[in-house]
């Protein structure tokens, strides 16, 4: 039974989260438009196709939200490490595992919002150029939920084995940018696949790579990319993994009842 | 068999952290009904270890915690409602006010909309910290936020509040105001955990006190026969005397 406790708690991550949401709005929107002016004009003037920008489109918009939830790491650990508002969560009615699948809960719902604010927005200043002819909604309905419920998770997961605030750069340097960067994020698999087949193969441990050829199919069609089903349910179990270990690193991490 | 009196009960708790460090070593006590139990000791003698425990934040290694006879993780959940935690650090949420912080906090322990209201009118109202209600948390000083974050501890109506050094930090006055708050606490039939360095803190308000040293109890009695069985005429002299005796063994 999911306690009171535990739906006031996003609650309040939820009453929180609108003192921040222009500020990410802005941010994410910057970003993005940045990434497709580039890569719908530019990038088309050095030879690549048309539809390179609702290409980038596609995996910027699940990058931002990745990018945003992993800068909340640090006001985890600060508290953590100061005042330790967790402390007196973990006090509360309700089972103390529950307090983290709360924080990863709201990553997703928080990323989520911001998602769908940066897809309106996109619409209404960028999509009359770009081409979405093969935009399927079903499907980016589906990877929209998996894709934030990932990033939650895998978010709880990197703060959990990241041992203080000190090793922050480090979880950017060493295991966000190199996931991302070359986890198909300016090029699909079956290029990399081509070019590289050994990188290829390493590429399918990475689970962004799921994120964004799902991304892309529902944004371009399945032409070209990893099977839409496949990553879904790649990724389903990638959520779970990051759930397990993310909780039971933190719960033994703060010496929690089990 | 479980006295009509006691409303929590540790038995024979040993703390070994995750780390290797052992930070009880066999700790039994009582907390009875509507009692200030007063818990002291030296830096690293266990005592936030202890109230840790018994707030249910940290598991024990061996031993037991009782509330009416039952042990308290068979329905840890049920136990949260009956005790209020009121940690060292002032940790209310920031960005919130004060009154949002304690409408939260009557949320999670379900309390209705009306209920939250009443009791943070009450509290506001014992704790003169109405006209702070709409101010946010980081505008106030860490004095405020101790008041608050004790208001919060309150607002379900437990009937254990835990108070991990509930004074550091605070003006005089304001620790006098405490003091009174929490002899009323008494009088209501709450029982308190009042874990405290100051032991003229601990000589006024507690019932009982328990000393505490390198994770063991070195005595638990009231302050009037401690000082009578040492010929002191303050707990502090007894504490001291204490120390310098457990130091020279």
């Amino acid at each position: 039974m999911i306690s009171r406790a535990f739906i006031e708690l996003l609650n309040r991550d939820l009453y929180l989260f609108r003192f921040d949401y222009f500020k990410a709005i802005i941010n994410s929107m910057i970003w993005l438009f940045c990434q497709v002016i580039v890569s719908n004009y530019i990038m088309s003037a050095m030879g690549m196709g048309g539809k390179y920008g609702v290409f980038m489109l596609a995996g910027s918009i699940a990058s931002v939200s990745l990018f945003r939830s992993i800068n909340t790491i640090p006001i985890l650990l600060n508290d953590i490490e100061g005042e330790g508002a967790i402390s007196y969560y973990l006090t509360l009615p309700l089972k103390q595992y529950l307090v983290f699948v709360r924080y990863a809960l709201s990553f997703a719902i928080n990323g989520a919002i911001n998602t769908i604010s940066v897809l309106i927005l996109s619409k209404l200043l960028m999509w009359p150029v770009l081409d979405l002819s093969n935009f399927s909604i079903l499907k980016y309905a589906i990877i929209f939920v998996i894709t934030h419920l990932f990033i939650g998770f895998l978010t709880l997961l990197i703060a959990a084995y990241t041992p203080s605030m000190r090793y922050f750069e480090n979880v950017w340097s060493r295991i966000v940018f190199p996931m991302w960067f070359l986890g198909c994020f300016q090029f699909n698999w079956l290029v990399l696949y081509k070019q590289l087949p050994t990188l290829a193969y390493i590429s399918l441990l990475n689970p962004l790579t799921y994120v964004l050829e799902a991304n892309r199919v529902a944004f371009l069609g399945q032409t070209g990319y990893l099977n839409f089903w496949v990553c879904c349910l790649v990724l389903i179990w990638f959520i779970m993994i990051a759930a397990y270990f993310g909780i039971r690193k933190f719960m033994r991490r703060l010496d929690c009842i089990c | 068999m479980w006295s009509s009196d006691i409303l929590l009960s540790v038995k024979n708790v040993t703390k070994i952290y995750p780390g290797g460090t052992q930070a009880l070593k066999g700790v039994s006590l009582d907390i009875k009904k509507g009692e200030v139990f007063g818990l002291l000791g030296p830096n690293g003698a266990g005592k936030t270890t202890l109230s840790s425990i018994i707030a249910s934040l940290h598991p024990v290694t061996t031993g037991e915690v009782l509330i009416e006879s039952g042990s308290i993780y068979q329905d840890l959940i049920n136990y949260r409602y009956t005790i209020g935690l009121c940690p060292q650090k002032p940790n209310v949420d920031l960005q919130l006010t004060m009154e949002e912080n304690l409408i939260f906090a009557g949320r999670y322990f379900g309390l209705s909309e009306s209920k939250i209201k009443e009791r943070i009118n009450y509290l506001a109202d014992k704790f003169s910290l109405t006209k702070y209600l709409k101010s946010k948390a980081y505008m106030l000083s860490g004095g405020y936020k101790q008041r608050f974050v004790i208001t919060r501890a309150l607002i379900h109506e437990p009937r254990l509040v835990i108070l991990d050094e509930p004074t550091v930090g605070l003006d005089p006055h304001i620790r006098l105001q405490l003091w009174d708050f929490i002899k009323n606490l008494r009088s209501e039939g709450v029982s308190v955990l009042l874990t405290t360095h100051y032991l003229d803190e601990a000589e006024v308000l507690s019932d009982r006190v328990c000393i505490l040293d390198q994770g063991k109890i070195i005595l638990t009695d009231t302050p009037d026969n401690l000082k009578k069985s040492y010929g002191k005429d303050r707990l502090e002299d007894v504490f001291v005397q204490m120390m310098s005796e457990g130091a020279q063994e």
